[in-house]
Order: structure tokens, then C-alpha cells, then sequence
């Protein structure tokens, strides 16, 4: 019963009927109970005394008619009681707020004391407005009985009306013609001169305003390349998850420099590290504005300051490492306390250089003094050894009578020199 | 523009008094009344105008510009009549009395005598730190005439292809004029020289001319004749950079040249040197600049040299030898 009903509520529902109207939120297809009191005037001899009754009449509608299965109980003066069940429609011919107007048709039975008769009944039934489920139902009917007998009946009742409750979806807006065809999709690009590649099976750079001329739906989920001079690029998958504007970030302006340095140099900007040449060059770009380049080895840690344009190549020449001399006491192969700070500066600076020290001396006492220049050499490596230098790294030659005018007085020296300091120049 | 340009359309011929020449010379060769010349030049009836005075002729109109700035690198300004300083850009025209300057650092290439419909001109390359005023410049045909004063610094008249066009230059002590080009005029302090680099040029001062041919140069202080022509130094060979190697380290070196005191390196980014980028003056070979700036994306770089001889003229400039910019080096 209850699948009948759900089945009957859900034809109903597909086809809601318009004599309900009146009542902002009706209840849609709906059943309708009616009880009724009523009165006939017989139109004939035949038609017998005046009567009265009582009624009740389930309706169920199909389509734009409502049909009734109707039970009455009435009796006449005489007083003669009897019994009519029919079967009518409701045909709605006029509705509105203020309620409506149907015609009525009905076949059925009636069964007086003497014996059942057919009866056949026309009229019209008015539904007034209502509350959401209940209303005025009066009917004006004219009914045959058989044998001649005719009869006017009129009756005053309630409806109910049950059923599933809809309310009423807003009016739909539409803003455009559901027939055009659908609109091109909305990737807008700046600049307009920018260019989109669109992958297999297209495989082809288009103008980005040209993607409005293609089918919309070939390129949903396409994942394209756009490109322009003077911006960064950007791939973009285009979707249909509505308007997209995609303005490419403009590039910097870069520039290019070129360091100028000696192999075993590091050259950093910042925190970048880059590599350099055998030839001791460092290339690279950077953007448009200052820049501080900073080249550490051979002992020395410089900043070099420059200015990069786009468009430009800017070299900058890293100073010449300078050799280290440090001096000794007379005969002393020791190395002086005071000197050890220097040393130590110096291996932090040292980058990837290759170091040789030479011991130099006085030309008197030569052998004497050539040992002590020696000894003081090997105290020198040991000291740069021992300050973080790689042993590797360091190389003593042998010792060496130094130039008449380098000495100035000094009974001897040590020189800690870069090998590359000796620098690689253009052929 | 259309005002700026009809502005212009009173750019006059001109002619250079040489020696032997009287105004009734120059008056009947060109068909100009004598009175008439006097009163252009505003010159009195007893005035004996000296060799070397350039006189402006009447009639030979044009609706053109003076010049037009052909190329700047670096900074310099133009100073149009009756207007302020604007920046020297290559789009721009300049009529009859502008003065144009350029920037230490900064070279331009002027286009005089440019004329409609005609590939021949006369192109001026000053050096940085030069400043020159326009005094005339007219094209009709096929002939060209200009004249520019210079009053500080260097400007080089580019060597003419073809044509007649006459290029005059005067500073404040001399008067230099060519019909071939090819000549270098540069203002010293108290004096003036003229370079003949790769033709003929008159000079003037003080009432006497000097004949320079190619190769040679003079001195012209104020208020005297010019000295007598010296012959210019060769230029050295560029070695270093080729077109075979790189230019990763900025190390330009050349072959010596005998008694040079000195060289002037030239970077320019076309092989004509009408777009100067960087001239340096330099003790010796090899030349390595701490810094160097040059720009990439003019497609191709060139390098020349030329020798200072030691009274300070300067010779004429090497052939020109392409510079590689290092991988890595550009967009």
C-alpha cells in the first residue's frame, strides 16, 4: 500500500494539476477528501420528495481532471432513506486566486427502499480559496434516476487535500539564449602580443587572442605554454572553473657580468656561489642594478662594487693576490707570535690557490744564513698547515738569495706566495 | 614636427675663403652681388675678410634638418635656438644653430647635409666631452655643404663614399674644410689640430692655409698660422681580441708601433665607427682595463687603434678587428 502510494504520489508529482491554484504552497497533486452535506428538489413527479444527506467523495487527479469516487446517504420527507455511490470527474474551466470552477460528470448507482437505480448526474462544483489544505467545496448538480425521475442537488462540504508538499522553485533567470552557442573560454592574456603554445594534436603557437576563435571544448583540461618577450613564461591548464585573466609577470632586465679573477678564486654574490674557469673568468647574468662581487683566494677577500644594465656586459678585474713577506728575528727560524694573526688571515683566504714559500737570504754567512732561510720556510708551512691550509696545498721551494733592494736592511725574509698570482693573461 | 621642420627652411650654402680668393671671386662664381654678400656676412665696404672665412650664400634653401643624430651611447644634450637643453636621442632633428654636446664618456655620430631621396651625407662622430655648434648644413642634388664649430673636445668628419660634400669645421683658431672627409679636428688648449686620416684637408688661421694631405696633420694656435704638417704615426695591429678567441679576459693588446707615446683604443659597434660604445687613450700594449661596460645586444663589437706621436696628433685608425663575446655573455 505504501509502495502504491508512493507510486501514485510520484505519477502525481510529475504531473501537477493546476485546479489547486490559489494557495502559494498547495500541496502538489494533491488527494482530496470531501464531506458534504446536500439537498435535492425532485424536477418531477417521478422524482420523488424533497431530500436531504450526507456524502463523502475521495478524488484523485489524472491530468488536469480530478476523478471521485462519491458515497451518499440521504433521505426524503416520507421519510424513505437511501444509498448512492457514483463515479464523476471534475473538468477545472475557470481558476484563480479567487478559486475554481469545474464541470462535473458522474455515473453510479442508487439504492432507494423499492429497488436499485441507475443514476447519471451533471453539474458544476466550485472550489473556493483555500488554506494550504482544507477549503470550501460547494457543487450545483442536476441528477437522473431512472424512470423519468430527475432532480436537482446541491451541496456544501469540505476538501481536504493531502499529498506532497513542493515548494515552488524561483523563477530560473536565464541571461543569454540556451541555443547560442556556448561562449569562448575566458583566458584573457596580457600582453596582448603574447603568444600560446597549444600541444598535441594541435602543436602550434597561436596568439593568445586568437583562443576565443577555437572550439571551446577541445582545449578544456589542455595544459598550454604562454610566452612574450620581456615576461617571465607561464603554463596555464585551461578549465572550465569559469573567467581566468592571466597577466604575464614582467621579466627583469638582466645584464651580464664577467669576473675577472685567478684560477683557485671563489667569486660569490651573496650567498651564490659560481664556478670559474680554468682561465680564472666567472660568467654570469644578473639583473639590472648594483651588484657586489665578492672574490676570495691567494689570501685576499675582495668586494668589487659594479652596476649592471640589461643589455650590457660589465667586467670587473679582481686585483692581483699579493705575495705575503713576513720577517724574522736575526738567526731565529721560528715564527714570530705577532705574525700568526696574519698567517691566519691569510688561510682563510686562501681559496683553492696553490702556495709556494721561499725562504730568502742575506748573502753573507750564506750557507749559515741559507739553513736558517730553509728552517724558516718549513716553520712558515707548518704554521699555514696548522692554521686550516691543505698540506697539499702548500710547497716549499728551495731558498733563495732575495734581490739587492728587497732586503732594505733585513738580514732575511719568507714569502708566501699564490702560484696563480702569476696570472693567466689573454694570448 | 611639421613646425620644427619649417623652422629649418633657411639653412644656407656657404664657401671658404681661400687663399688668392676675393669676395668678387667668390661673388661672381656664385652669381651673388657683391652687396649682397657683404650685408649676409655683415661685412662693411672696407672690411678684407681673411682667408679662411666661411661666407654664407644666399638662396640655396632646403626644408631639411641641419642633422640628425645617427647614434648616441652614453649621455649628451641639444640645445635647439631659443630652447633648453633637451637629451641627445637618435630620434632627434636638429635645424641650423643647435648645439650639440656630449657627456664625458658619451660619443654621438651626426648626419649633416642629409636630403630627401639621397643615400650620400656627411657624418660627424664626436668624441666624449665634445660640444659643437650647427652653423649650416644644406644638400640639393648632389652636393652637400656644412659647417659646425666645434668648442671643446674631438669630432672625426667620416671619409664621404661618394659625392661632393664639403664638411668645414671651425674651432676657436682654425678653420679645417674637406670635400673628401676623412679628417679629425680636435680643440686643445690655446690651439687646434686637423688630422688628415684619409684625404685631403684645408686649413686656415690667421690669414694663412696649409694643405694636409692623407696621412698628415697640423697644429693651429690662436691667432696664428697653422705649423707645418707633420706626418701622423701608423696605426698599431690589433692582436688581442679576434674574432678567433674570445674576449673573456678584457686584455686588448696590438702591435707597438715605433716612436708612439701613446694609442687610443675604439669600441664601436658597427664596423664604420659612425657608433662609438668606448675610446680610451692608453700608455702601451697590452691595454687591461679594471672595468669594462660594453654592450651585447648590438648583434657585433669592433675594436681599433690608432698612435699618439709625442706633440699629441693622432694617427689614423687601425683596420678594425672583430670582438667574440664570451659564451655565456647576453639574454
Amino acid at each position: 500500500m505504501t509502495s502504491l502510494s508512493s507510486f501514485l504520489l510520484a505519477t502525481l508529482c510529475a504531473s501537477a494539476p493546476a485546479h489547486a491554484a490559489g494557495a502559494a504552497h498547495a500541496p502538489e497533486s494533491a488527494v482530496v477528501l470531501v464531506a458534504r452535506v446536500d439537498g435535492s428538489v425532485g424536477l418531477s413527479a417521478a422524482g420523488g420528495a424533497p431530500a436531504a444527506g450526507l456524502g463523502v467523495s475521495a478524488g484523485l487527479p489524472f491530468g488536469a481532471v480530478q476523478l471521485n469516487a462519491d458515497l451518499g446517504l440521504g433521505a426524503d420527507l416520507a421519510p424513505t432513506p437511501r444509498i448512492t455511490a457514483l463515479l464523476d470527474a471534475h473538468l477545472p474551466i475557470v481558476s484563480g486566486a479567487k478559486g475554481a470552477l469545474s464541470l462535473t460528470a458522474g455515473l453510479g448507482t442508487g439504492w432507494w427502499v423499492d429497488a436499485p437505480r441507475p443514476l447519471a448526474r451533471v453539474g458544476v462544483a466550485y472550489d473556493g480559496p483555500a488554506p494550504a489544505d482544507r477549503g470550501l467545496r460547494a457543487s450545483l448538480a442536476w441528477q437522473y434516476g431512472g424512470g423519468g425521475a430527475g432532480a436537482v442537488i446541491a451541496g456544501v462540504g469540505v476538501a481536504w487535500r493531502a499529498g506532497p508538499r513542493v515548494a515552488r522553485p524561483a523563477s530560473l533567470v536565464t541571461e543569454r539564449d540556451p541555443t547560442a552557442p556556448p561562449p569562448p573560454l575566458p583566458l584573457l592574456v596580457t600582453p596582448a602580443e603574447a603568444m600560446v603554445w597549444l600541444p598535441h594534436p594541435v602543436c602550434e603557437w597561436v596568439p593568445a587572442s586568437s583562443l576565443g576563435d577555437r572550439d571551446p571544448a577541445s582545449l578544456l583540461g589542455v595544459t598550454v605554454q604562454v610566452r612574450a618577450p620581456g615576461y617571465l613564461p607561464a603554463d596555464v591548464t585551461l578549465d572550465a572553473a569559469g573567467g581566468r585573466v592571466l597577466s604575464l609577470t614582467p621579466a627583469p632586465a638582466y645584464g651580464s657580468v664577467v669576473v675577472v679573477a685567478f684560477p683557485g678564486d671563489r667569486v660569490r654574490i651573496g650567498a651564490s656561489v659560481f664556478p670559474i674557469a680554468p682561465d680564472g673568468t666567472a660568467v654570469f647574468s644578473a639583473p639590472e642594478g648594483p651588484v657586489a662581487v665578492e672574490v676570495v683566494g691567494g689570501g685576499r677577500s675582495v668586494v668589487i662594487d659594479g652596476a649592471v644594465a640589461a643589455g650590457y656586459a660589465l667586467w670587473l678585474r679582481a686585483p692581483v693576490p699579493a705575495p705575503l713577506t713576513l720577517s724574522f728575528p736575526v738567526g731565529s727560524a721560528e715564527v714570530p707570535a705577532d705574525v700568526l694573526p696574519a698567517l691566519r688571515a691569510y688561510v682563510a683566504a686562501l681559496g683553492d690557490h696553490q702556495l709556494r714559500i721561499v725562504g730568502a737570504y742575506a748573502s753573507e754567512e750564506a750557507e749559515a744564513n741559507r739553513r736558517v732561510a730553509s728552517a724558516r720556510a718549513e716553520a712558515v708551512a707548518a704554521a699555514l698547515v696548522a692554521a686550516g691550509a691543505p698540506a697539499g696545498a702548500v710547497k716549499v721551494l728551495s731558498s733563495t738569495k732575495p734581490p739587492k733592494d728587497a732586503l732594505e736592511g733585513a738580514h732575511g725574509y719568507v714569502r708566501v706566495e699564490s702560484l696563480s698570482a702569476s696570472a693567466p693573461e689573454a694570448p | 614636427m611639421i613646425l620644427l621642420w619649417a623652422g629649418l627652411a633657411h639653412a644656407l650654402d656657404h664657401h671658404v675663403l681661400h687663399e688668392g680668393e676675393t669676395l668678387l671671386d667668390v661673388a661672381q662664381a656664385e652669381g651673388v652681388p657683391v652687396g649682397a654678400l657683404r650685408a649676409l656676412n655683415r661685412l662693411a665696404a672696407k672690411d678684407l675678410p681673411p682667408v679662411g672665412t666661411v661666407l654664407l650664400l644666399p638662396g640655396a634653401e632646403s626644408s631639411e634638418p641641419a642633422a640628425i643624430v645617427l647614434s648616441v651611447s652614453g649621455t649628451g644634450t641639444a640645445t635647439l635656438p631659443g630652447e633648453a637643453a633637451v637629451p641627445l636621442s637618435t630620434t632627434r632633428a636638429l635645424p641650423v644653430g643647435t648645439l650639440v654636446c656630449t657627456d664625458p664618456g658619451g660619443h654621438a655620430t651626426l648626419r649633416l647635409a642629409t636630403a630627401p631621396h639621397s643615400h650620400e651625407h656627411d657624418d660627424v662622430t664626436m668624441l666624449g666631452g665634445t660640444c659643437l655648434t650647427l652653423d649650416a648644413s644644406w644638400a640639393r642634388d648632389e652636393r652637400r655643404a656644412s659647417v659646425v664649430s666645434v668648442r671643446r673636445g674631438s669630432i672625426a668628419v667620416l671619409a664621404a663614399a661618394e659625392g661632393t660634400g664639403a664638411v668645414t669645421v671651425r674651432t676657436g683658431a682654425s678653420v679645417s674644410t674637406s670635400t673628401t672627409g676623412g679628417f679629425r679636428v680636435t680643440v686643445e688648449e690655446g690651439a687646434s689640430r686637423t688630422e688628415a686620416l684619409d684625404g685631403p684637408v684645408e686649413v686656415m688661421g690667421a690669414g694663412a692655409q696649409v694643405s694636409l694631405t692623407e696621412g698628415t696633420a697640423t697644429r693651429v694656435r690662436d691667432g696664428e698660422a697653422p705649423a707645418a704638417p707633420v706626418a701622423l704615426l701608423a696605426a698599431g695591429a690589433p692582436r688581442y681580441p679576434n674574432e678567433k678567441t674570445q674576449l673573456r679576459r678584457p686584455d686588448f693588446a696590438w702591435a707597438p708601433v715605433d716612436r708612439a707615446l701613446g694609442y687610443r683604443v675604439e669600441i664601436a659597434s658597427t664596423p664604420d665607427f659612425t657608433t662609438i660604445v668606448l675610446a680610451e687613450d692608453v700608455g702601451s700594449s697590452p691595454w687591461r682595463p679594471e672595468t669594462l661596460f660594453l654592450p651585447f645586444d648590438e648583434g657585433a663589437l669592433w675594436w681599433r687603434i690608432s698612435s699618439f706621436d709625442r706633440t699629441g696628433f693622432l694617427g689614423a685608425p687601425s683596420v678594425p678587428a672583430r670582438i667574440v663575446l664570451p659564451v655565456g655573455v647576453g639574454p
